[in-house]
């Protein structure tokens, strides 16, 4: 019995299955087109933009082009911060991790949690909101956490993966699509997965909404990579037994793999995805006002006034038109053409990269491996050796000789994003990181470097295990552009409806005379001004 | 919102107003001005080309106008934290405490409230209450636009502010519509101070892959709009020698798709700026041989009487061609050791009272720039540390000056490609560079793979002017 069961009551018209997903062509990864107007291929969906189409198409319009997070929040979690479930799990991979380490007991909880909302920064408020949960958690995890002392299983959290042939169909049909997400843990020594979530009631049978999809989705990407890769991270490589379970504070949900409904989820989900990143713009104006339409979930149509309660974009759907700016349409055309735009540029300049790291790590053909790697290596991948770990956030790394210069040269820009990760991009822990040029231990012409990462790695596991190599990957700050498409969408949406207020609001009158009637003027009046 | 140390600002404000020129006051007024007009809108740009002071025009109106109650506040917008950063130094050099003028930056571990740069997390959870009070009590604000929804989240502007955009040649309408909605769409609070642009249409674009985001916001607004008036342009530069100045005009005009273009003239107190009016002694006998040129070719180049001097590399010995790195960028090793030899040579001949001159090279490709700097550490590990600060990119220089500048323009091939540096918008950074010099402006190009570019043959074209040097141009 899951979630799910409702979707007998079909609401919502199942989109026609693809036949094919629009991947890059070889020209493409090799970046031999001019990257120039829509890209002729898919972006690289993560697990989060399917769980979202699966909830509602019109989700998946506002994640890409008004650069909206994501739509499945929950509403406990929407009332109390987005941040909480993100300190629930961070919490819990912290306390697993002093305990596997022999650094802590069970008993030590309560301290451990006050010295991590110190060192993140956490407000009172959030920290006070989360302590009933982990009350909750403790209360029913204590035996397993004493085992977890005893046993020292292999267990890694914030597990990174993509794929580029993970397949999914219905009735003998198989059709692959590339995808990707975070685990947020596995454990290799008691063959499981957990997905965590502070979302779901103490007396509730079945896992939070769309959490065991999102789950199975995470399994079906780790299942699909090839199994040489997974075991030269992992240690592992058969992920078939593995048991898959969705974890709140109150109970764990164990999930049935085999459930049909998950493909035929995720095939509507890709069907979405395809038709709303077209960048044909009629094609793409059918597929909005098909989206629009289709508002909601299969048996839970939203409509105003009727919204799905766990969809965090209420408010980017309905909202109060107000009568000023009068030129609010002009504006609006202007604005979404922009945001088209903002999103292409997106999938040009952060999507294609995706592609070009699962291909180089996964792809059949040797030479286009090669030409990728050669394409990349010290352009946006910097492959480094750990030195040594500081602590848990920060480690010494050593890159090839070759690499230097160009790790040089990637330093001089004011706009970049570094990531770390330990592993491979197919499977890998995955953080946000800082090169920290000043430290006495880092000498970049001989290629050494310290780094720092957010949130910690379990320093351990990493020794311990197989992880011996790490990937540093500069990317351009695609995620600004979802912070420009956000605001455009909110001003868009922005208005007045008292005539005085507006006759003398800067921001109105701006918009109304650059796209109405009225003097447009640069400088003062020469006779004002003399 | 007040300034702390008014005597001071006075002063200085008093002996620069005396200074401005016509063009610049009219565009301190035009910024100064109410931007609700009975019967429209008046959203002050300002046009300013190199050197011409926009940023002291924008500096000078804000704080005219915080002292004269006209605003209670400014929120400075740069493109980048470059540019942020440069426009800090010029409030401060008008006479303001750093803790004035906040820099409000996103490295969260950076607080220094004597510096004037405060960083912080995208919720303000790093900040206390007292924090707070602060930079809501603070002139002036400074930061990139993706830093105004921390402005917006902790109401750190009060509604009568004025928002500066700098560098307008790089704010696209995107961005400019989120700086509007950022800072002016709130129900409650509004900026009735208005908005104002400056900077140079001519200058560092936009990057993208999309048309749509590749115009300024001054040509989108030109695209829908006729702007009664026209801009504030401002054509007298404060700071290339006229020979210098030639070059950057008849760039100038290959550059500008507009038919107003206006031509840039110097004022007397530059027009024959060269480096010992700086007061910079040269010492030929201190030239010393480089890698690549001879002590008689550098001194030729070097010669204070030169401010423009163009080095054709096709001349150079050996091999000369680029290379592309493993990052994608070019380089050209040739290249690299002539500039290393002039930078050199300049560093070792000039020497003021308060020091040697220390020549800054400029080049579009950072794999350059990193080439340059690594040779330099190795050849002449001595002046390492006055030099390599001193080897930049073009979009690094943008918003400087210096005495002396080298540009490296790298490519040399067979096939006579230019990559970007043909690109009708990308190739401003060449004008950037070159615009960067005061006294003397050295470039470093290859005549056969550039020759018969218009903008490149145009910055070659000194006639028989006495302060060019064309070298190796036969």
């Amino acid at each position: 019995m899951t979630s799910l069961s409702y979707l007998g009551k079909q609401y919502r018209q199942a989109r026609v299955p693809l036949k094919r997903w629009r991947w890059p062509r070889r020209e493409h990864l090799l970046e031999r087109v001019y990257k120039r107007g829509p890209p002729p291929f898919n972006p690289f969906p993560s697990v989060r933009d399917v769980v979202d189409a699966a909830l509602c198409p019109y989700a998946v319009f506002h994640k890409f082009y008004h650069g909206s997070q994501s739509a499945l929040i929950g509403l406990r979690e929407n009332e109390e911060g987005t941040k909480l479930g993100h300190h629930f799990h961070n919490f819990i991979s912290y306390l697993k991790t002093e305990i596997v380490s022999g650094r802590a007991r069970p008993s030590d909880a309560e301290g451990l949690f006050t010295r991590y909302c110190f060192s993140q920064h956490v407000d009172a408020d959030t920290e006070n909101n989360l302590k009933p949960y982990l009350r909750y958690w403790l209360r029913r995890k204590r035996e397993s956490l004493e085992q977890l002392r005893n046993q020292r299983p292999k267990t890694f959290f914030e597990v990174h993966v993509a794929s580029i042939n993970v397949t999914f169909g219905t009735f003998g049909r198989r059709v692959h699509f590339p995808l990707n997400g975070v685990i947020d843990e596995i454990d290799i020594t008691n063959q499981r997965m957990i997905e965590r979530t502070l979302r779901g009631r103490e007396d509730d049978s079945e896992p939070p909404f769309l959490k065991d999809f999102q789950l199975w989705l995470l399994w079906k990407i780790i299942s699909s990579i090839d199994r040489n890769i997974v075991h030269e991270v992992l240690g592992c490589e058969d992920f078939e037994n593995y048991e898959l379970i969705v974890e709140t504070p109150y109970r764990d949900f164990y999930i049935d793999k085999d459930n049909p409904l998950f493909n035929e989820l995720a095939e509507d989900a890709f069907s979405w995805i395809n038709d709303l990143a077209t960048g044909n713009y009629s094609r793409l104006a059918i597929a909005i006002s098909e989206a629009w339409q289709n508002k909601g979930f299969h048996g839970r149509p939203c409509r105003y006034g009727e919204e799905i309660e766990e969809c965090a974009l209420r408010n980017a759907c309905y909202y109060r038109r107000r009568r000023y700016p009068e030129r609010r349409s002009a504006l609006g055309s202007d604005l979404r053409r922009l945001c088209y735009a903002l999103f292409n540029e997106q999938v040009w300049v952060h999507d294609l990269l995706l592609y070009q790291l699962a291909y180089m790590e996964q792809c059949q053909d040797v030479d286009l491996r090669n030409d990728l790697r050669e394409l990349l290596m010290g352009r946006s991948i910097f492959p480094a050796k750990v030195v040594e770990a500081l602590d848990s956030e920060g480690f010494v790394l050593k890159v090839d000789e070759h690499l230097r210069g160009p790790l040089s040269e990637a330093h001089q820009d004011e706009f970049v994003n570094l990531d770390e990760i330990f592993g491979s991009f197919s499977v890998g822990l995955r953080r946000r990181a800082r090169l920290d040029i000043d430290n006495p231990r880092s000498d970049i012409r001989e290629g050494q470097i310290v780094v720092h990462v957010e949130g910690s790695v379990n320093v351990e596991g990493l020794s311990a295990l197989l992880i011996k190599g790490s990937l540093l990957l500069r990317e351009e700050p695609w995620y600004l552009k979802r912070l420009i498409q956000r605001s455009l969408f909110d001003l868009e949406k922005w208005g007045l409806d008292r005539n005085d207020k507006a006759r003398t609001h800067v921001t109105v009158r701006l918009i109304d005379t650059l796209f109405g009637s009225g003097r447009f003027r640069a400088r003062a009046e020469d006779h004002e001004s003399q | 919102m007040s300034l702390s140390n008014i005597d001071l600002i006075e002063e200085r404000i008093e002996e620069q107003r005396k200074r401005l020129n016509e063009e610049q006051r009219r565009a301190i007024r035009s910024i100064l001005e109410n931007p609700l007009l009975e019967d429209g809108f008046l959203l002050p740009i300002v046009d300013g080309p190199p050197g011409t002071g926009k940023t002291t025009v924008g500096a000078h109106a804000c704080i005219y106008g915080i002292l004269e109650n006209i605003m209670e506040g400014v929120l400075y917008v740069a493109p980048t934290n470059f540019a942020a950063q440069q426009a800090k130094e010029t409030y401060e050099r008008l006479g303001l405490r750093p803790s004035d003028v906040i820099w409000l930056n996103p490295k969260a571990r950076i607080k220094d409230w004597n510096r004037g740069i405060i960083g912080t997390r995208w919720d303000l959870s790093d900040l206390g209450p007292d924090d707070i009070r602060r930079l809501r009590n603070v002139p002036i604000i400074i930061c990139t636009p993706y830093m105004l929804g921390r402005i917006k989240k902790g109401g750190l502007r009060s509604s009568n502010i004025k928002v500066l955009i700098d560098e307008f040649s790089q704010i696209n309408p995107a961005v400019f519509f989120m700086i509007v909605g950022q800072t002016g769409a709130i129900r409650e609070k509004y900026s009735r101070g208005g908005y104002a642009l400056l900077g140079d249409p001519l200058q560092l674009p936009v990057v993208t892959t999309q048309e749509e985001l590749m115009e300024n916001v001054v040509e989108f607004i030109r695209a829908r709009r006729t702007i009664e008036g026209g801009l504030n342009t401002l054509t007298l530069q404060y700071r290339m020698h006229e020979e210098i100045c030639n070059a950057v005009n008849r760039m100038r005009q290959e550059l500008s798709p507009w038919h107003d273009f206006a031509w840039l003239q110097p004022s007397n107190d530059v027009r024959n700026r060269d480096l010992e009016s700086l007061g910079y002694e040269y010492a030929e006998e201190r030239v010393p041989d480089g890698l690549c040129l001879s002590r008689e070719e550098l001194r030729e180049i070097l010669d204070p009487s030169y401010a423009l001097v163009i080095i054709n590399t096709d001349k150079l010995p050996g091999n000369n061609d680029e290379e592309r790195t493993r990052s994608g960028s070019l380089r050209n090793i040739a290249e690299a050791e002539v500039a290393i030899d002039i930078a050199i040579a300049a560093y070792e001949s000039y020497q003021a009272q308060e020091g040697r001159l220390m020549p800054t090279i400029i080049s579009p490709y950072s794999a350059q720039v990193n080439e340059i700097k690594e040779r330099l550490r190795t050849i002449c590990p001595s002046h390492y540390d006055d030099l390599g600060n001193r080897v930049i990119t073009a979009y690094s220089s943008q918003g400087r000056e210096y005495p002396m500048v080298i540009v490296s323009l790298v490519r040399n091939n067979p096939q006579r490609r230019i990559g970007f540096l043909e690109d009708e918008k990308l190739r401003a950074q060449v004008y950037v560079a070159c615009s960067r010099a005061q006294a003397k402006l050295i470039v470093l190009m290859s005549r056969d793979t550039f020759g018969g570019r218009p903008l490149y043959e145009e910055l070659a074209n000194v006639g028989t002017s006495q302060h060019a040097l064309i070298w190796g141009w036969d």
